[in-house]
């Protein structure tokens, strides 16, 4: 019964509005809160003139920089790697009455080079010598046998410095030839099996201990004629079944970097580059750009060109498969160059601001090249080395 | 106005405690779902065609693709599903929905959100903006000096024959006419001014945004946590 509750805000209200008839108590209260506003102005500024000096806004810190000489240029920096060059293998045939291909010896290591006229090795007793890829080795040349075959061989022998004439015909002066060759290597060339006839051997006595034969089991041939030893099997061992006594590579490594299409314009061929393994830094200058190769995202490889590099002479501790970063250009040239913050732009005009003792001064400049945070400009510009240009 | 829309991440994750909450119901129908390892992929901003000649030399006029990384490790292939697995599929798919968790995305058919409304609106006013018309005059007027042409009903890709190289010499030259037009991230910056400008005048909606994004995100940890997801994945 809410009516019968008592209406306690409107008791309130009635009891507020009643008027007091003292007016001196109103007179008392105005005088108080003047005088305490006064005490309150008065507290307040003695305690700003106790705190300490006025405010003031900080004065602006100019920040500069100095101009400085150095080389500033946007090289390309690719990543590759050490490519083997191409090698070719050499294999024994089993010589006449061996059952095994073993290497008895070799005068050669791996490392070496080769060349036509050298002993390589020494397998099962009889020697392999490196003779001319241009001889064409499918059969044993006996005495009086002629071709095309024996014409190589003697062009060969010549080419090796033996007395020799070209005839075609595998005569007594070209067995000669190769008996000194062998000779000179340590061994006696084989004599056929047959005695031949001195008609058939071009005059002189009939005689087998007199006559050579060319076997060509006991020669062979790499591609390009030179190389050098990239392995070799060990001395005693067992040759495998295919013979192969060593592997020797025909061309350098190289060292092989991919471009993207931005990238490969700092990489044409005969252009200078830097290529860095670990410590080691070695200049070089680009051989080849391969065609365009689209890459492979699931291996990193990003489409563009297979730069191709030859490593330096002389140049120690690359391997093949070894990572190398290779750098666009030799270094470049010194320059005044300034921070690329310091360069103010104003209606296409670029500027720097130079600090000087009666002020801030305006110095036009061209900017040259800019990389790693540095802008090179213009010599000519009214700068030098030392000044200090305000950064922003 | 990043702020204002889920990240690649964030987004990874929201999606995973949907998928998450999904499979719950499935599991409830009495199915078992292989989880899911998930696998993000975020689209470089091309708005205004290639802008980056590295990226250019990288991917021709196609965007960067970076995978973001699932909260889950990389899952084997799902196995065929029955129909009555496939069916209960569907139907938690259907009935879960988004459970509750907003679409925060930038470029969704359909979206009336306001932050879509800025990024239509600072669209709008860019393309009649006189800079950006006069630096795109500059950039097509560059690209016909090259020999190149537009894309019929495209209007930022420049055409090429269709093989990888030529693809990518097509983009660096198009990056090269935009540097020499006034910057290929010229659009962009005019494109940000409009949108800073409408962003001052919806701010509140804006703040209020940002705090659902953030509840949201923080939801979606909430369910993966409660799924067995490391923290180290969140």
């Amino acid at each position: 019964m809410a009516w019968l509750m008592p209406d306690s805000e409107t008791a309130l209200s009635r009891h507020a509005m009643t008027r007091v008839p003292r007016w001196w108590l109103l007179l008392s209260c105005v005088a108080l809160v003047v005088a305490g506003l006064v005490a309150a102005y008065w507290a307040g500024s003695a305690a700003a003139a106790s705190a300490g000096p006025h405010y003031e806004p900080p004065a602006e810190i100019p920040v500069s920089a100095t101009v400085q000489k150095r080389a500033v240029n946007q090289q390309a920096i690719l990543t590759g790697r050490v490519v083997a060059g191409a090698t070719s293998a050499v294999r024994a045939s089993l010589p006449e009455g061996t059952d095994r291909l073993i290497l008895t010896s070799t005068p050669k290591a791996a490392g070496d080079s080769v060349a036509p006229g050298e002993l390589l090795a020494v397998v099962s007793g009889r020697p392999l010598l490196m003779i001319q890829a241009s001889v064409p080795l499918y059969r044993d040349i006996k005495p009086g046998d002629a071709g095309m075959d024996v014409q190589a061989l003697q062009r060969a022998l010549a080419g090796l410095g033996l007395a020799v004439k070209i005839s075609g015909i595998f005569d007594q002066p070209t067995q000669s030839a190769l008996k000194t060759w062998y000779g000179n290597a340590g061994f006696e060339a084989p004599s056929p099996l047959e005695p031949v006839s001195a008609a058939t051997n071009g005059g002189g006595k009939s005689s087998k201990a007199s006559t050579v034969m060319f076997s060509w089991r006991e020669f062979v041939q790499v591609p390009g004629d030179t190389g050098r030893i990239a392995s070799m099997a060990a001395v005693g061992t067992l040759l495998p079944e295919d013979g192969v006594v060593a592997h020797i590579a025909i061309a350098e490594d190289t060292i092989v970097a991919r471009a993207n299409l931005l990238q490969a314009k700092d990489f044409a061929v005969g252009a200078p580059a830097t290529v860095r393994a670990g410590s080691t830094s070695m200049d070089s200058a680009v051989a080849a750009v391969s065609a365009f190769v689209e890459g492979d995202e699931s291996k990193n490889e990003v489409p563009g060109v297979d730069i191709t590099l030859p490593i330096p002479a002389g140049a120690q501790g690359l391997s093949p498969e070894q990572s190398v970063t290779v750098t666009s250009g030799s270094v470049p040239p010194e320059s005044l160059a300034v921070p690329l913050i310091a360069i103010r732009q104003e209606n296409g005009i670029a500027y720097v601001q130079l600090s000087a003792p009666d002020g801030p001064r305006r110095i036009d400049v061209t900017v040259t090249a800019q990389a790693d945070g540095w802008a090179a400009i213009d010599d000519g510009g009214g700068l030098a080395v030392g000044d200090s240009v305000l950064l922003p | 106005m990043s702020a204002y829309w889920y990240s690649d991440r964030e987004n990874v994750l929201v999606n995973s405690a949907v998928a998450f909450l999904v499979y719950d119901c499935v599991e409830h129908a009495g199915f078992t779902v292989a989880p899911w390892g998930g696998d993000g992929k975020a689209l470089q901003d091309r708005r205004y065609g290639q802008w980056s000649a590295t990226l250019a030399a990288k991917n021709g006029q196609k965007p960067e693709i970076r995978k973001i990384p699932g909260v889950m490790p990389e899952q084997p292939a799902r196995p065929a599903l029955s129909p009555e697995h496939q069916r209960a599929e569907t139907t938690c798919t259907n009935s879960v929905g988004r459970a509750g968790f907003p679409e925060l995305l930038e470029g969704l058919a359909g979206d009336l959100s306001v932050q879509q409304q800025i990024t239509q609106n600072a669209v709008g006013l860019t393309e009649q903006d006189a800079e950006y018309v006069a630096y795109r005059e500059a950039w097509q007027k560059c690209l016909a000096a090259k020999g190149l042409k537009l894309r019929a009903g495209d209007t930022w890709t420049v055409e090429s024959s269709g093989s990888k190289e030529d693809e990518i010499r097509v983009a660096l030259l198009d990056v090269e006419c935009k540097e020499s037009s006034g910057g290929a991230r010229k659009p962009y910056d005019i494109f940000a001014q409009y949108q800073a400008a409408q962003m001052k005048d919806h701010q509140a909606e804006l703040n209020a945004l940002a705090e659902q994004k953030s509840a949201a995100v923080e939801r979606a940890r909430r369910v993966l946590r409660d799924h067995g997801v490391a923290d180290a994945r969140l």
